[in-house]
């Protein structure tokens, strides 16, 4: 089974791509762009990968430049989805420092040869506080009572569940040597599944238009 | 595979069960948060229902109040008004001389004249010609100016581009709420001077009035919406309700001035 996953992981990512292109008439949460255009970006760096592996070429750039574009577009998506001065200004000040600290980190431990494993770290801890803020930010709304009828709620819970659980792996995985990181690193193709579905179940959510604020001109 | 390996469990392994764990538990907690907010919500919901059959209520007594006015104003004033007119057009009319029979007919035709002021009093008072024909700027400005006529107090109106007409049966109640709330401004308040803006979104009017009297916050006007008292409150609040409309009773950050807001939604061919 898990030989299975870690040939066939790349299948998972474009599921909710697929499920998007079905559904892409009912589908007016302008947000979902981001995270389809993420995941398609993600489709080919695996095949990418899948074909320098087959080859037997390092493949380390592919994967470090895909984790500074994935930090980027997710913090593009929370900045759609958080509309408050203080959380966009937040989340502008902490892409330019993540972006800042990559290209530190690649040039001094060199990301051609190595995975800028501190980066993976620092994208799952920044994502796991940005799906905090947005929880914290939509339980304080007085009417907004079935927030898990939008979209928005079902991508932060794949990416927080997906940040969360492959977090440790992160940590750990420059510590272990090369024949355990192989068979550790399946955790992050299970944990691709949770995500997966849980952006599946995003892409059948229908955004509904928020209320009209009261005595205020609209 | 030391993933499997569970006798010796690895720091890596026992920390993503951990923050896996935590995560689920955040979005569970998440979740039942909402469910209680909901259930909180629903309670709220069937308390307004209650008060809405308060407020219905408080219509029909009002309808029933208005009818009776009506009825009052139909048989104290016009039936004895014809009945007199009756009178000197009786069957003796014709036996009586020239003069006299011109006089009795002009006595009638004074009465009947009368009578006809008084039926478009009553009718008026049901629905203002002026709101009917030039709309609710026009009604609520001819109104002020009979306020000011009086010299009691200084009222004036200003609405900002009001040139798409609500529909006329939400006018009228529009007008009726300014109406009431602006009799219980010069009734209750002691106020100098009642200033009225309206102001146009595309989506929404909002009518406010300011007055430097005494007035209402918001918890007394749901506490006087609640209680026995206040039938003009709830009136302004059923018909409010009828148009979706909202109200807010605030007092003015100086401490000088009492506000009331209206918020009417329009309609999508008001827009």
């Amino acid at each position: 089974m898990l030989k299975l996953i870690q040939e066939y992981y790349f299948i998972f990512g474009i599921i909710p791509v697929i499920f998007y292109l079905f559904l892409s008439k009912r589908i007016h949460d302008k947000g979902l762009r981001v995270i389809v255009f993420l995941l398609i970006i993600g489709f080919c760096a695996d095949l990418y990968s899948l074909y320098q592996a087959k080859n037997d070429r390092a493949n380390y750039v592919t994967f470090n430049m895909f984790t500074l574009v994935e930090t980027l577009l997710l913090f593009g998506y929370f900045y759609v989805i958080l509309t408050s001065v203080l959380n966009r200004s937040i989340i502008i000040f902490i892409g330019l420092v993540f972006t800042i600290v990559f290209f530190y980190y690649y040039i001094r431990i060199d990301g051609s040869i190595h995975y800028l494993d501190s980066c993976a770290v620092i994208e799952n801890i920044l994502i796991i506080f940005l799906s905090i803020v947005y929880f914290f930010k939509e339980i304080s709304k007085p009417d907004n009572l079935d927030f898990q009828k939008k979209s928005q709620f079902w991508v932060v819970c794949s990416y927080l569940i997906y940040s969360a659980g492959t977090l440790f792996l992160f940590l750990y995985i420059n510590t272990l040597p090369k024949s355990e990181q192989q068979n550790d690193y399946v955790l992050n193709y299970i944990f691709l599944i949770p995500k997966s579905i849980l952006l599946t179940i995003a892409m059948f959510m229908k955004n509904t238009t928020p209320l009209r604020k009261k005595f205020q001109l609209t | 595979m030391p993933l499997l390996q569970l006798n010796g469990i690895s720091p890596m392994f026992l920390g993503t069960i951990v923050m896996c764990l935590l995560a689920i538990a955040f979005i569970i907690l998440i979740i039942f948060h909402q469910r209680r907010v909901i259930r909180y919500q629903v309670k709220m919901q069937n308390m307004e229902a209650e008060q809405q059959k308060v407020l219905l209520s408080a219509s029909i007594k009002l309808q029933e109040e208005e009818r009776q006015r009506i009825a009052a104003d139909l048989h104290d004033d016009a039936g004895p008004l014809l009945a007199t007119a009756r009178l000197y057009l009786n069957e003796n009319l014709v036996n009586q001389d020239k003069a006299s029979q011109l006089q009795s007919i002009f006595s009638a035709k004074e009465i009947i004249d009368e009578t006809i002021q008084l039926i478009r009093n009553i009718s008026h008072s049901l629905m203002p010609p002026t709101l009917k024909n030039f709309g609710l700027e026009s009604a609520v400005n001819d109104f002020f100016q009979k306020i000011n006529g009086s010299g009691s107090m200084n009222v004036n109106c200003r609405f900002h581009d009001y040139k798409i007409r609500l529909k006329s049966e939400k006018e009228l109640l529009v007008f009726r709420v300014i109406q009431e709330l602006v009799n219980n401004i010069l009734k209750h308040s002691n106020a100098s001077f009642i200033h009225l803006t309206e102001h146009n979104g595309s989506e929404n009017i909002l009518i406010r009035l300011h007055h430097d009297g005494r007035g209402l916050t918001h918890e007394d006007f749901i506490k006087l919406g609640k209680s026995n008292v206040g039938l003009g409150l709830k009136n302004i609040q059923s018909r409010l309700k009828v148009i979706k409309g909202e109200i807010l009773f605030e007092q003015d950050s100086s401490q000088s001035f009492f506000k009331v807001t209206i918020d009417i939604p329009k309609d999508e061919n008001e827009r």
